[in-house]
């Protein structure tokens, strides 16, 4: 009940009389727990929609075989399907296709080259009209047929028998689109961002000549899944993998897991400087009300209600903050996705498409909870030392005053500021952090802690040197000023340290922002030594690219101011063992890049723009 | 005997020095006086005033207050001890400047966890006993000097206590009021028969108690009654 007055009469009090900093503080949380929000509801609806679409694409599949990005031979297929135990094995091709116009990778659509008339034994459709396609055959004859999700012809204003235009390896092709898929079974996948065609179809268009991206498998009932798994290992060897769709899911999740943390890791950082300011809030309202802490312990407060006295302001300012935070981080969410999902899609090399990006309640009561709670944390620190104010400081004239332990305490922390720094500078000086992490670490956590405590010495220093000018001003209110900042030690002192500290955090993010930078430039630097760069639609460090005709080489050779084509492909590929047998590698090539040396005009004229649009490219990839 | 002071000690260090502020310190007060402590600046008026409060804690010796030791406590049971059994006058008044009269009036008590609508009645009538019965609703930054020192008088008397300790009460009024509020505290004593301990360096304030205590270099120099 006494806690209850502290807070109803003393605490609120105080709160409200300072609306601005009580407002300040609550924004400052807001903030750290918005961008808190906003990255997990991101990583969960993308972890959402990773399953989702594994699930679906799986269907009533039991086994999946995969080769990489590059994906395998097709002749593997007859060596599944004539293994022992298995009953049906459907094969699956992937491409990447992008809309006529598209700048933007999210603006693309996954294509599904599926056996049109197998395929239903593995995955399930669900037509609009009941029927997918009117007649399998016709939809086969056609080469240009496709079938699309309702949800995409809607947002692309696409009917049955509407036109499209997508990008291939032979340049923009115009489809028919002779289905709609409701968004059931194998059409939730991606988002609904799915297109089917026929997979000869598919392999003619996007360049997957004799390729399958998977093969999902449905056992016989009578043999065990793990021995239809053994037996396909055996029969395929090392190179492709056999695993069973909930372990595709979970691999992916765990590949997702590190990008996602990172992300996280750089969200809590904005969190923990909301937290920070809290602390420095509190603090300084401390410092500011030494006295009354004095006056409220000489009538009997004991040091336990002190603490729990600014505790209880914290709660209030933790709560608002957290539930304010929860709603913006939903809005940030949304503006957030599409830099994060064709981030995580670089990562893993597919794409993921987010239909819904969403804040359960209890997800949403959770973060309120802890925020509050890391609010409390914060506080509790210069809770703990208002817990400290003797009685006796009612008795002072000046509440600023300081006795000969308060200013033996205060030289010491200085004194260690100091060292720490000289410590700091020695090991940067003579680059002993190379030698071991450790060292490293300590090295920059003595530069933040040193900085916190010697900033205040120096910063008294200077402002004694100040009065030379201020004495001389003919101001008042800058003496005035500048006299109650040397005499409201504590205050200022709190303040430093809260700036030091917060440009740390700053300082922190942008340098951890600044070593990607540098080294994807130095990497760029060492890799690209050509002025231009010819790719297919998507991007290139993405991976999210197509096939380019080997033609397209002869054709460039005949540009004028053209000096030198180079050209290149990429692919991604396992790592596996040292002791494993003879890799089952990709034969053909899956994407090629032409890297041209033009003139030296021209060179001068593109070098700056292409490491521009390369680095703008990368840099929203990796660094959001 | 209401308080008993025993052989009271007070050493402490400042810079490379160790001071002796008070030097071997005994007395005893009843029930019902109004005692004054008077001595220049360093004289321990006002460490002695320390210690009677629990404010502080001897090096040697022990204080006594109705039975019970109060170097023998720990820090909860002195904060529970202080608001009890002890009242305080500031020097500065000490009103918390986010509450009115009335809540400043009653913090001791809200303090112990009562709702101030109990303990508003007594407040009231506290604040018509010394004349402010008229400002409850007032904040500190409202009153003046002796008004708020009359609050602080009144904030004294709410938990009924056993003892009130007064630090230089007229330190910081003008001669007038200070006169006024040395007039009230007198007729606290008369009226209700509380025990008052004031600290003062003013010989005409420290005139108005019953009993004069003059200290000089840590000791008591004379104890005379008035």
């Amino acid at each position: 009940m006494s806690l209850y007055n502290l807070f109803r009469y003393i605490g609120l009090r105080h709160l409200t009389q300072k609306p601005t900093r009580a407002l300040l503080t609550t924004l400052g949380v807001a903030f750290g727990i918005a961008l808190y929000v906003a990255i997990a509801i991101i990583n969960h609806s993308i972890k959402d929609s990773m399953r989702e679409s594994v699930e679906s694409v799986a269907g009533k599949a039991k086994l999946t075989v995969t080769g990489g990005v590059s994906g395998f031979d097709e002749a593997k297929l007859e060596v599944i399907r004539t293994t022992p135990g298995v009953k049906a094995a459907v094969p699956l091709v992937q491409a990447r296709a992008f809309f006529a116009g598209a700048t933007e990778s999210y603006e693309g659509l996954q294509i599904m080259g599926v056996d049109m008339l197998q395929d239903t034994s593995v995955r399930s459709y669900k037509a609009t009209d009941q029927r997918i396609i009117d007649d399998p055959l016709v939809f086969l004859n056609q080469p240009d047929s496709i079938i699309l999700t309702e949800s995409l012809a809607k947002a692309r204003g696409l009917k049955l028998n509407s036109k499209l235009r997508l990008s291939t390896v032979n340049g923009l092709r115009e489809f028919t689109v002779r289905g709609l898929l409701e968004p059931e079974g194998a059409a939730k996948a991606y988002g609904g961002a799915l297109a089917l065609m026929d997979i000869d179809g598919v392999r003619m268009t996007f360049g997957r000549e004799n390729k399958l991206d998977r093969v999902d498998i449905i056992p016989e009932k009578n043999i065990s899944v793990d021995q239809v798994q053994k037996n396909i290992e055996e029969r395929l060897g090392p190179g492709l993998q056999v695993e069973r769709p909930e372990t595709q899911s979970e691999s992916t999740e765990r590949v997702l897991a590190t990008y996602q943390l990172l992300l996280t890791f750089f969200s809590l950082l904005a969190l923990l400087v909301g937290l920070f300011l809290v602390m420095n809030s509190i603090s300084v309202a401390i410092a500011e009300r030494r006295r009354e802490i004095g006056v409220l312990r000489a009538l009997g407060a004991t040091r336990a209600s002190m603490v729990i006295l600014f505790v209880t302001e914290v709660i209030g300012v933790g709560l608002a903050g957290s539930t304010l935070g929860c709603l913006l981080g939903k809005v940030l969410s949304e503006l957030l996705s599409k830099q994060v999902i064709t981030s995580v899609g670089a990562q893993l090399q597919t794409q993921i498409t987010v239909s819904k990006l969403e804040l359960s309640i209890s997800q949403a009561l959770f973060t309120i909870a802890c925020g509050t709670g890391a609010a409390i944390f914060a506080a509790l620190l210069p809770a703990l030392k208002a817990a400290t104010i003797h009685p006796l400081e009612s008795m002072k004239k000046n509440s600023e005053s300081f006795s000969d332990q308060d200013e033996k305490r205060g030289r010491i922390l200085v004194w260690i500021g100091l060292f720490l720094l000289i410590f700091n500078c020695v090991v940067v000086a003579r680059g002993l952090g190379r030698y071991w992490i450790g060292i490293d670490i300590a090295s920059k956590a003595s530069s933040v802690l040193g900085v916190a405590l010697f900033g205040p010495f120096i910063v008294f220093v200077l402002l004694k040197l100040c009065r030379i000018f201020t004495r001389k001003s003919s101001r008042p209110v800058l003496k005035i000023a500048h006299e109650n900042l040397l005499r409201s030690r504590r205050r200022t002192s709190s303040n430093v340290v809260a700036l030091m500290i917060g440009l740390f955090l700053v300082m922190l993010i942008s340098s951890v922002r600044n070593s990607f930078h540098d080294t994807l430039t130095s990497w760029l630097d060492q890799i690209f030594v050509a002025d231009l760069m010819v790719g297919s639609n998507g991007r290139f460090i993405t991976a999210d690219v197509q096939l380019l005709k080997e033609e397209v080489e002869n054709d460039l050779s005949q540009v004028e101011g053209v000096r030198e084509i180079q050209a290149g492909r990429g692919t991604a590929v396992r790592w596996f063992p040292y002791n494993t047998k003879a890799q089952d590698l990709p034969s053909k090539p899956l994407i090629i890049i032409l890297i041209i040396l033009t003139t030296n005009i021209l060179r001068c004229l593109r070098e700056t723009e292409l490491k521009r649009r390369l680095l703008f490219s990368i840099q929203r990839n990796l660094i959001s | 005997m209401l308080l008993q002071v025993q052989s009271l000690n007070k050493t402490y260090t400042r810079g490379n020095q160790i001071v002796r502020a008070l030097k071997d310190v005994s007395l005893e007060l009843k029930a019902g006086q109004f005692v004054s402590i008077m001595g220049p600046s360093g004289s321990g008026k006002s460490t002695l005033l320390h210690l009677m409060g629990g404010l502080d804690r001897p090096t040697s010796g022990c204080v006594i207050l109705n039975g019970d030791a109060i170097e023998r406590m720990n820090d909860d049971e002195l904060s529970l001890f202080r608001r009890k059994r002890l009242g305080f006058i500031f020097q500065f008044f000490n009103l918390l400047p986010t509450l009115s009269a009335l809540e400043n009036v009653a913090l001791p008590r809200l303090l112990d966890g009562e709702p101030l609508k109990n303990i508003e009645p007594k407040a009231r009538e506290l604040l018509e006993m010394i004349g402010m019965g008229k400002r409850t609703d007032h904040k500190p930054d409202q009153l003046s000097g002796g008004e708020m020192q009359r609050v602080a008088i009144a904030r004294a008397l709410i938990a009924d206590p056993l003892l009130i300790l007064a630090d230089e009460p007229t330190g910081n009024l003008d001669s007038k009021t200070g006169d006024a509020i040395l007039k009230l505290m007198r007729e606290m004593t008369d009226k209700t028969g509380k025990t008052i301990v004031m600290v003062t360096h003013d010989l005409k304030a420290a005139q108005t108690g019953n009993r004069l205590i003059r200290m000089r270099d840590g000791s008591l120099e004379s104890d005379e009654s008035l």
